[in-house]
């Protein structure tokens, strides 16, 4: 048998056709339990010994189907999917990381991330340290003998830079730190991490892996490549949580024991069981008929964004334009070598009449839905400064690269020509806000 | 649990429990550039069930030190090493691949110190191809991808597992990868050098089990056959539509059967 393609993946991974009535399409396993075919077959089941579903909250079929084909996708050793992208940022880092412990991140990261880096996780006694993305010197420098983790996003939401995986991996590695990147704004069709240095991947999957605005979801892919043996300068365990005794379980170690699934089966053995981030099983099932058509989805972003990047670039009320796929943008060469496939269908710009005209442009289109959200196959457009990011500080929102006038776009998978028809209604009413702006002035 | 094994810190999984006196030893034997973690889905179930269990990663591999060892006979010699230095007796031997190689040797050798023996996945030759031994000794990774490829049966491919949203090629990927530079071209050479397995076998009087993957592309099911025949008295099992890797990818119906023939 051959290997499967990433196509055929999106389609096939993570399910054999049900062997008792043959279901084609994967069942949704509407329960919160399992029937143990015997004391014996229980207890093991909660000791870890062999694999199987006890309770919903832990695992669950369907949701696993969703896991196994991410992990299929992003080269992984393994996936656990969660309520959101949001409850996997917060299960990996709470699995990695005790009081005393210190993360470096990069600062162009999606509002909520900064939040629990920088006022949540504080209150309970981990630090981390805010870089700018591609600056290697400050990661470095940055790193310290306590530092437990490196975090970054592949593409900035929404300022979109492009972090420089490789490099910061190559820091990582030689530091003795695991990197953990979100790949929301790329998915795995347009860059795979665990490829390129990464050692934990997580996902909105949300967004454009799900594709279609319907439920939201998240996940954690381990790439199972790192070293949780490793000792600190004092010869103990540098990540105790995974290779020392777990509180439960009689004491498994997780490394010792699973090797390249440690972090995974500490994040469901501790999140899943004790933060109960787990995600539903119609979720998982809608999530996974969208990534059914990942690869034609993608594709048809992509082809959107790069005729939508010539049509604002050359538009008069348009007064800046962000991409990386754009010459003048500072991540632009770096985009074309680790990207070539497509930089995100999400577009950043500034319309004639600053924030009012941005607000005017909002509330006139009508194709593009005005919602907080981005990779629906609908383009949607937000104003990030009194949304998303509103709740940050100017500081934190300057460091994101972020302004007062602009525009998320998240291209959408219309008819190109639809897109811009209405963004021309868009930008008429731009441009009148902008004349008033300029009749005010003179008066 | 780690031990010194001939002057090396060798690692073997316990399955978790500690080791209790009185309690029967059963001791899992990986294949090719593999380690423990080929077992993960085996130790915990027979520790639990009762056993003294011992995966060991051989020298080079997983969690051991040292050199890799270069023949099968000197790795049925490390075994019974390891059981010297664990305090076993005798034990019940599980194998993978080229661990039943290791076997063979073994209960020929040692028949007071080897009571049972299960054959998974193997036979009494495992000849390697001269692209494969060369793509391990000069570009590993590659050898790698290949073995996990052809390891890897329907479900495997499938990226369908018995443990919730694991990959077994995933995790096959990288448990190859954490073993020492050249333990995997050592393995290989130490397979094709390998001949005398089928007098081996026939010289074995214990109770034999024979667990054969019908779609196995590393040690196809005519060669298991013939060892199933050259075993006196063994039982065989083929398990349907499975690949090479049966102890991860089908661990079910492996150890239903295991639980049948050691009990």
């Amino acid at each position: 048998m051959s290997d499967y393609k990433f196509d055929t993946l999106s389609l096939h991974a993570g399910h054999s056709p049900d062997s008792e009535h043959g279901s084609r399409a994967v069942p949704i396993h509407q329960t919160t339990s399992y029937v143990f075919k015997d004391s014996r077959h229980a207890a093991a089941l909660y000791n870890m010994e062999e694999g199987g579903h006890l309770y919903s909250r832990i695992s669950n079929p369907t949701v696993a189907v969703l896991e196994q084909r991410l992990a299929a996708l992003d080269g992984g050793a393994a996936c656990t999917a969660t309520a959101s992208g949001m409850a996997a940022l917060h299960a990996a880092v709470m699995c990695l990381v005790s009081s005393g412990d210190h993360i470096v991140s990069t600062a162009q990261l999606y509002g909520a991330n900064i939040n629990l880096l920088k006022n949540t996780l504080p209150r309970f006694g981990v630090e981390t340290t805010f870089v700018s993305a591609n600056d290697m010197d400050a990661i470095k420098a940055a790193i310290r003998p306590n530092t437990k983790l490196i975090f970054g996003e592949i593409v900035g939401n929404p300022g979109l830079n492009i972090l420089d995986l490789p490099a910061v991996g190559k820091i990582a590695e030689e530091a003795g730190v695991p990197v953990m990147v979100d790949n929301t704004f790329t998915t795995p069709y347009l860059f795979k991490p665990l490829e390129h240095g990464a050692n934990i991947v997580i996902h909105s999957v949300t967004k454009w892996l799900g594709g279609h605005g319907l439920a939201v979801g998240g996940a954690i892919v381990d790439g199972g490549n790192f070293n949780w043996g490793i000792k600190d300068a004092d010869g103990n365990a540098k990540f105790p949580t995974l290779a020392e005794s777990h509180y439960a379980m009689d004491g498994i170690n997780f490394w010792e024991e699973t090797g390249p699934l440690a972090l995974t089966m500490r994040v469901r053995m501790e999140a899943m069981y004790n933060f109960g981030p787990a995600m539903a099983p119609q979720t998982a099932f809608y999530l996974l008929q969208g990534i059914e058509t990942l690869p034609l989805r993608m594709q048809r972003h992509m082809d959107n964004t790069n005729a939508l990047l010539e049509y604002l670039t050359n538009h008069e009320q348009v007064t800046w334009v962000r991409h990386p796929h754009l010459e003048d943008h500072h991540d632009h060469e770096l985009a074309k070598r680790l990207l070539p496939k497509g930089a995100s269908s999400v577009i950043a710009f500034g319309v004639a009449g600053g924030r009012e005209g941005g607000a005017a442009f909002i509330e006139t289109v009508e194709l593009a839905s005005h919602l907080a959200n981005v990779g629906d196959a609908k383009t949607l457009v937000i104003h990030p400064a009194s949304t998303t990011h509103s709740h940050i500080s100017e500081e934190d929102m300057i460091a994101g690269g972020l302004s007062e006038d602009m525009i998320r776009l998240s291209v959408g998978l219309e008819d190109v020509d639809d897109i811009m028809a209405d963004f021309d209604k868009g930008l008429r009413a731009a441009k009148k806000v902008a004349a008033n702006q300029v009749q005010e002035a003179a008066e | 649990m780690r031990i010194d094994v001939n002057g090396s810190t060798a690692f073997a999984s316990t399955g978790g429990k500690a080791h209790e006196d009185g309690k029967p030893f059963v001791i899992f034997l990986h294949g090719s550039g593999q380690s423990h973690l080929s077992w993960t889905q085996q130790v915990r179930v027979f520790a639990y069930d009762g056993y003294n269990v011992m995966a060991p990663d051989f020298p080079a591999h997983g969690h051991s030190e040292g050199e890799p060892l270069n023949t099968i006979e000197e790795m049925a010699d490390w075994v019974i090493a390891l059981m010297d230095a664990a305090g076993a007796k005798e034990a019940d031997i599980v194998a993978h691949s080229q661990g039943c190689l290791v076997t063979l040797e073994l209960a020929a050798r040692y028949p007071d110190r080897v009571k049972k023996t299960v054959f998974i996945a193997g036979a009494a030759a495992i000849p390697v191809n001269d692209a494969l031994v060369g793509m391990a000794e000069t570009k590993e990774p590659k050898a790698i991808a290949a073995m996990v490829s052809w390891g890897s049966g329907a479900l495997g491919h499938k990226f369908d597992n018995t443990v919730p949203g694991a990959s077994l090629i995933g995790t096959g990927l990288q448990l190859m990868h954490a073993n020492a530079e050249g333990a995997l071209a050592a393995d290989l050479n130490a397979c094709n050098a390998y001949t005398t397995g089928a007098d081996q076998a026939a010289k074995i009087s214990g109770p034999s089990l024979c667990i054969w993957a019908e779609k196995d592309k590393m040690t196809p099911l005519k060669s298991g056959f013939k060892l199933s025949e050259t075993l006196p008295g063994s039982e065989t099992i083929v398990i349907k539509n499975a690949g090479h890797m049966l102890p991860p990818e089908n661990p079910r119906e492996v150890n239903e059967a295991l639980r049948g023939f050691l009990k």
